[in-house]
This record gives structure tokens, C-alpha cells and sequence, in this order.
């Protein structure tokens, strides 16, 4: 699925490993681009709100002192719209040196830039990319028609930097799944009692996926699924009697316990 | 071959914009005919209720048409919407890989075709509701209009695709299917505004490409002065200009036919996270005898 439906690219790194990764898609480049602007935006407005005082200080300051300063105005304005620039640059710069090519924006989205040989990205990239910014992101033409057509999915910034933008990988693998001690009972007995290798490794990736999302799922949707999973899997195991008081979201847990506990931990390569 | 790829459908707002435009740059002459077809049957009654009109200036007995009109929009109604929910449909069937032709899928929606109108009737009403609730919330001072968009935008997330519930499960009627997307999206609100903004961001370019024929042709009016010119002469000076704006206005009607199967492919894909995550739609055991 993920496949077909996301662009990914295969790199090779200096050392000659090849990396896959999913290309970051459109919606969550334009996401992070959204984060980051609705902060960046704040910012500008507590710039302007800070140097415009602090200059009214300095003026006033200026003029109780009797000096002249004429032509200090011009001067001010220039250095704060250089600031400003320096700002909106900045934030992306510093932030994707500093979080190895995250802002933000990027990690609210679980993207990353990395270069297009797979190494994190340095100073450099990330300067020349936010260097190019304003003319990518100028009314969002430039670089979304960029993206959208480039095979790697690169705006004018990726182009220069020799960078792509990627997707994290999914944090949640080693999430811990809560298990009742009655399945770590059942899951003990199984491998006596059943054929738990009859079991595919699809199939397990199946129940895995049930055990994670059910507390996310509307309770008879839940029942249902949980019943019918259940069913099934009594026949592919060959369990023939069903120990007394075991629930299927029991049954589910210990066949995923006994499966796991045959075959080595397996479930980081399925999910 | 079990889909284990379908145990992990959930998707981010982002992977479900990006999804969408590639799912839409795959099958984009299926969407987009049958996009026209509900833009068309859309417009239907506007453009017959302009003939009408005309008619009844010139003869005034003409005026009886009004009647056959309304039965004509009721009719155009229930076929716009069903033709937006066959582009779900299908959008739907690619994504779970078990793709159809717009010829099955117009099939399998068509019986559906009046349940189409009664949920067109039903969102009409509840949006009566919501917008006098909405008006309400304005009359608080200072936090009402906040107050007031915050609480459209909580209904468009509720509300969101009714319509694919009626064009992709087979039992499903009007009323059923408005209370389902009010359920399943009952903890994903968020995520469903930030794709509708995500959604909204990735489509603003193609919109702005309309408007380039009407700034080019205001460029000439920067800085002219109409006081000293006779009405002719302003004419002359303006009329590029009115050409120019009727092309955007063009344009911008050509855009929209590009963006309604967009928004149908994301609504069937909000649909599909939806259900995977509260119903664990696609958790199937690969359908096999074991002791094969």
C-alpha cells in the first residue's frame, strides 16, 4: 500500500549501504511549512514589537540629550528589515543545523531533510535551502509545482542543496502493548495445545495491528472484530477446546505472546 | 497473499493530502469525467432556471415551468451528488486495492440515487441550524467571532463525508450515513480541520494561476488617471482589463472541476483512516485452509 501510494527512493551512502526511504509527500511539507510560518509570524510580531520600542527608547534618549541625528531613522529601518530577514532565515537555518534538518514545523509532521546521499545535513545545506526559501514559497507556487513535478519530490532549495525530504520513521514500534496476566497464562499452554506455526506472518502482523489500535476503536466494532479474529485464528492454529473463561481479546493476546516467543521478536519487521 | 499492508491504513493529514494527489495523478481521466458529469448535472438548473426566466419575460404563461423546475433540481441535486460520491467510491476501491470501473461503480451507487437527495435535504436543514447558531455566537462580544469559526469549522469536521457512507457501503441510507460521519469522526477533529487546511494550502497555486490573467490586465490601470478621458476613451482603457477578469473568471471555473475529485479522493481516504482506526477496517486474516 504505502508502496504504491508514496513516492520513495532508494539511496546508496558513501559506504555503498542502501537506504529506502518514503519521500515527505506534499500534505506534510505544506503542514510543517503551515507550523512553521504560524510561528515564524509570531516572532516577527514580537521582533517588531521589541525594536519598535527599544528604538522609540533610543530616539527619545537621543533627542533629551540634545544630539543631532539625522538620516538615524533610515538607518534603523534598514538594519531592522535586515534582522527581520535575518530572522525568517534563520529560524529555518539554525533550526534545521541544529535538529539535524528538522524545524519545528517538521517534527510536528515527522518529516526530515536529509542529503541525497542519506547523510544528515550540515550548515551548509541548511543555509542554501533557507536561502532560497522566499522564491520556493512565494505564494507557494514555485515550490509546490516543484515538488509535485520533480521525481524526488524537490523544491528550487533541495535542487541547489542536493537535499531530500523524507519521512521519520514510525515511532511507535516499540510501543508496549498491555496484556492481561490470564493471556500470559494461556500464551504458555499454547504451543502444546496448538499448531501456533501454522501461523503466517501476515496473519500475525494482523493481530499485532488489532492489539495496537483496539483501545482506539468503538467498543462493538471492537467486540466484533475481536470475535471474528478470533474464530478465524482457532482454526488456523487447530485449537479444539477453548480453556474455560478465556475472552478472544484473551485468546488474540496469548496467540500473539506464543507466536512472538517461537519465532524471535518479529514484530518490528511487519509493522 | 494476506494484505498485511492494510493492518496499518492510518494516515496523517499530510499522507492523506499527498495520497490524494497521487491517487489522483493515477486515475485522473476516470475522476475527472466523472467530476464533469456532477459539475454538470450541477449547473443543470441554474442555466434552465435562466431560460425559464427569459421565457416568462417574453410570454408570461411560460411561468408554469416553474413547477416541472423544481422536480428538474430535486432530480440534479440527487445525481451531483451521487456522481462526487462515485469519484469516492472509486477512490475508495484504488486505495483498498480492489479498484473498479466507473461503469461498476455507477452501478453499485445508482439504486442509491434518491438517498441522495434525502441527505442533501437533511445536511440543508442541520446547516439552517448550524448557521443560526453560528450567527448567535457573533453577537458575543470580542470572543464571538472566534467563537463563531471555530464552531463551523467543528461542524465541517463533523459533517464531513456523509457522502461516502452512502456510495461505498451497500446498507447504508440518507440518515445512517450522517449519523455514522458524526460518530467516527467523533475524536479526530483536529486531524480532519488540518487536513481540510493541508487540503486548502496544496490547492491554493492552481487557484492563483486563474488570477494571473486579471493582473496582468489591471497593469495597464496602475496609475491611470480616468478624470480627464471621455466616457469612450475610459471604455477603451477598461475593456482589456474586463476581458482579462472574464479569463480568470474562467480559469477559476476550470480549477474547480480540477479540485472536486480532489476533495472526493480525501474524503474517501479520511474515511478509510477513520475506519481503520475505530473500526479496524482491513484487520483480515489472510483467507486460507491451514492444513493446505
Amino acid at each position: 500500500m504505502t508502496r504504491r501510494i508514496f513516492r520513495q527512493v532508494s539511496l546508496s551512502t558513501p559506504e555503498s549501504v542502501e537506504l529506502e526511504f518514503v519521500l515527505a509527500g506534499i500534505g506534510n511539507r505544506a503542514l510543517a511549512l503551515f507550523v512553521d510560518y504560524t510561528l515564524l509570524w509570531i516572532g516577527q510580531g514580537l521582533f517588531w514589537v521589541i525594536i519598535a520600542t527599544f528604538f522609540s527608547g533610543l530616539v527619545s534618549t537621543l533627542e533629551n540629550a540634545g544630539l543631532n541625528f539625522a538620516g538615524l531613522e533610515t538607518w534603523l529601518i534598514a538594519i531592522s528589515l535586515l534582522l527581520s530577514f535575518a530572522l525568517f532565515s534563520g529560524y529555518f537555518a539554525i533550526f534545521e543545523t541544529l535538529w539535524q534538518g528538522q524545524t519545528p514545523g517538521k517534527r510536528y509532521a515527522k518529516i526530515r531533510v536529509i542529503r541525497d546521499d542519506g547523510r544528515p545535513i550540515g550548515v551548509t545545506q541548511a543555509t542554501l535551502r533557507a536561502l532560497l526559501r522566499p522564491i520556493d514559497d512565494l505564494f507557494f507556487i514555485v515550490g509546490s509545482l516543484s515538488i509535485l513535478i520533480n521525481s524526488k519530490e524537490k523544491r528550487l532549495g533541495d535542487m541547489v542543496a542536493g537535499t531530500i525530504v523524507v519521512q521519520e520513521e514510525k515511532g511507535d514500534r516499540r510501543e508496549k502493548l498491555i496484556i492481561a496476566p490470564a493471556s500470559e497464562e494461556l500464551a504458555a499452554k499454547l504451543p502444546e495445545m496448538t499448531n501456533i506455526a501454522n501461523l503466517s506472518p501476515d496473519d500475525f502482523a494482523v493481530i499485532s495491528s488489532y492489539l495496537k489500535q483496539r483501545p482506539q476503536m468503538e467498543a462493538k466494532a471492537r467486540t466484533d472484530l475481536s470475535l471474528k479474529l478470533a474464530r478465524q485464528l482457532r482454526t488456523i492454529v487447530g485449537l479444539e477446546t477453548i480453556p474455560p473463561g478465556t475472552t478472544s481479546d484473551h485468546f488474540l493476546e496469548a496467540v500473539y505472546l506464543a507466536y512472538q516467543q517461537q519465532v524471535g521478536d518479529v514484530s518490528d519487521s511487519f509493522s | 497473499m494476506a494484505r498485511s499492508s492494510n493492518s496499518t491504513q492510518t494516515l496523517s493529514p499530510g499522507n492523506i493530502v499527498s495520497a490524494s494527489l497521487r491517487l489522483y495523478g493515477a486515475n485522473w481521466r476516470n475522476y475527472l469525467s466523472v467530476a464533469l458529469t456532477a459539475i454538470l448535472w450541477g449547473a443543470l438548473p441554474f442555466i434552465s432556471l435562466l431560460v425559464i426566466i427569459a421565457l416568462t419575460a417574453a410570454t408570461p404563461f411560460a411561468g408554469i415551468l416553474f413547477l416541472p423546475w423544481i422536480a428538474l433540481l430535486f432530480y440534479c441535486i440527487a445525481q451531483a451528488g451521487m456522481q462526487s460520491a462515485v469519484i469516492s467510491r472509486l477512490a475508495y476501491g484504488e486505495f483498498i486495492e480492489k479498484p473498479e470501473s466507473v461503469a461498476t461503480a455507477r452501478q453499485a451507487v445508482k439504486p442509491k440515487l434518491w438517498k441522495f437527495l434525502s441527505m442533501a435535504l437533511l445536511l440543508f436543514l442541520i446547516y439552517i441550524g448550524i448557521n443560526i447558531l453560528t450567527t448567535l455566537l457573533q453577537l458575543i462580544p470580542i470572543v464571538g467571532l472566534f467563537a463563531s469559526i471555530a464552531a463551523s469549522l467543528w461542524f465541517q469536521a463533523r459533517l464531513f463525508m456523509p457522502e461516502v457512507f452512502l456510495g461505498v457501503e451497500e446498507t447504508t441510507d440518507a440518515l445512517t450515513a450522517i449519523k455514522r460521519t458524526w460518530q467516527l469522526s467523533k475524536d479526530s477533529v483536529l486531524p480532519i480541520i488540518l487536513t481540510i487546511l493541508v487540503a486548502t494550502l496544496v490547492s491554493i497555486p492552481f487557484f492563483l494561476v486563474a488570477f494571473v490573467p486579471m493582473i496582468v490586465g489591471a497593469i495597464p490601470l496602475v496609475g491611470q488617471s480616468f478624470a480627464n478621458l471621455s466616457p469612450d476613451e475610459a471604455t477603451a482603457v477598461i475593456q482589456p482589463f474586463l476581458i482579462a477578469l472574464a479569463i480568470s473568471m474562467l480559469l477559476f471555473f476550470v480549477v474547480s472541476i480540477f479540485t472536486v475529485p480532489f476533495w472526493q479522493i480525501i474524503k474517501s481516504l479520511v474515511y478509510v483512516d477513520l475506519r481503520s482506526r475505530r473500526e479496524g477496517l482491513g484487520l483480515e486474516l489472510s483467507d486460507r485452509n491451514p492444513n493446505a
